[in-house]
């Protein structure tokens, strides 16, 4: 499990290598943000939390799944890993083409 | 059942009257809402599988459980074709081999084509919007993991494809043989590290494709790669959405029957012990209850396939 401080860093090691960035980044205690390709892309990192990381792209939950060390799933990109939750969360953003995350209305029920 | 009448055809040995036929009954299928129950189905189990593979139960993915699993997946689906049509069956695609852009695969009267540029919808055949192929976007929140209850995992209503952007091709036929050669079917921890190193003792994750062979691309390999190259709803969690994905899943069947034939002495479905957080050999497989992988082990049971 990431602690919240691994996270940020690890966050923004990735925003260094990362394609396309349009718009705006900044990283603080309590997680990551930044604006891909119009999109926000939010990373928080609850202590305690089933998973590495919470994702929310323009506020909705990507649900992620860690399935090894560096290695993500998302429900947009199932078959494949990538390294990092902000890769997953890019990823599904370029999937997207300004659909919304249909998680939102399930997650009310989690 | 009648396994000697029930035979799964490559879908290039169809009739265009066979082809006709499949698609009417995966349409009728879609309209009385039977399809999608096919799909939340799917999306629920990978979402279970998925969740956390270090502590979770994994049912029909990241498990030796993929192979068994949609065998009976493909089961179900096939019955309920055949309650329509007694005189279907789920064609497979020899993604190895059918790679042609003019396949009859992408024809209009079959599977349709590739995406529009863009945003990749299906704009032709019988599964684009436009012609009717309509995805259910209601959630209907049920207990357990987090997408239990979904349909597809978010608000377009059209299918999606986009050959080749995430994975320049299909895997080839000397790529799939080298995956065949493999003697042992699995091996722990039983999930997408299996056989990732010498002696390679897992058939099934090596053809799940979550791990590579020395010498081969990255993954996604085989499996997970066809999901990838097709792209759009193939590569989501709702990826029977894509009627495409029984095609694929039947040409993945027909390997583990051929992989059988191959290695006729060692066991076909490991692991042998109930209990796991993986079915074992006598496990009855969730959600139907039915079968376990030793009862589903010899598909001549309940079909052949036409080579």
């Amino acid at each position: 499990m990431l602690t919240r401080r691994k996270l940020v860093i690890s966050a923004v090691a990735g925003l260094a290598v990362g394609e396309g960035l349009v718009g705006t980044a900044r990283a603080d205690q309590s997680g990551y943000e930044e604006t891909y390709q119009g999109r926000v892309i939010r990373l928080t990192g609850p202590p305690g939390a089933p998973m590495a990381a919470a994702v929310t792209i323009d506020g909705r939950p990507l649900s992620l799944m860690k399935v090894g060390d560096d290695a993500y799933l998302s429900p947009l990109c199932h078959y494949e890993v990538v390294a990092s939750p902000l890769v997953a969360a890019r990823r599904a953003v370029e999937e997207l083409h300004g659909a919304e995350l249909l998680t939102a209305a399930a997650g009310e029920a989690r | 059942m009648n396994a000697a009448t029930r035979v799964r055809k490559n879908h290039l040995a169809l009739s265009d009257e066979d082809r006709r036929r499949f698609v009417r009954a995966v349409l009728e299928l879609k309209r009385t809402g039977v399809y999608d129950r096919f799909v939340a189905m799917h999306i629920r189990v990978n979402s279970m599988d998925l969740l956390d593979m270090n502590s979770g139960r994994r049912l029909g993915h990241l498990s030796p459980g993929l192979l068994a699993w949609h065998r009976q997946l493909l089961l179900e689906f096939e019955n309920a074709l055949r309650e329509l049509d007694p005189g279907v069956t789920v064609p497979y695609w020899d993604w190895t081999t059918d790679q042609a852009p003019d396949s009859p695969l992408w024809s209009g009267a079959f599977m349709g084509g590739d995406g529009r540029p863009g945003d990749g919808r299906v704009m032709t055949g019988p599964f684009a919007r436009d012609n009717g192929w309509v995805l259910n976007l209601s959630v209907v929140p049920v207990g357990g993991s987090f997408m239990s209850g979904t349909y597809t995992q978010d608000n377009r209503d059209f299918l999606v494809r986009q050959f080749g952007r995430r994975v320049p091709r299909l895997p080839t036929p000397e790529e799939l043989a080298d995956v065949l050669v493999l003697p042992v079917y699995d091996c722990p921890p039983w999930d997408g590290r299996s056989g990732s190193a010498a002696p390679f003792d897992s058939f099934r994750n090596h053809l799940e494709g979550w791990v590579a062979l020395p010498g081969q691309p990255r993954p996604p390999r085989l499996h997970n790669c066809v999901h990838a190259w097709v792209g759009g709803h193939m590569s989501y969690v709702g990826s029977v959405n894509d009627p495409l994905f029984f095609l694929h899943h039947c040409f993945l069947d027909r390997c583990w029957a051929i992989w059988q034939e191959q290695h006729p002495e060692v066991p076909h479905y490991l692991p042998l012990a109930d209990g796991l957080e993986v079915p074992g050999l006598h496990t009855l497989l969730d959600p139907w209850r039915t079968m376990t992988p030793a009862e589903l082990l010899d598909h001549r049971r309940f079909y052949r396939y036409d080579a």
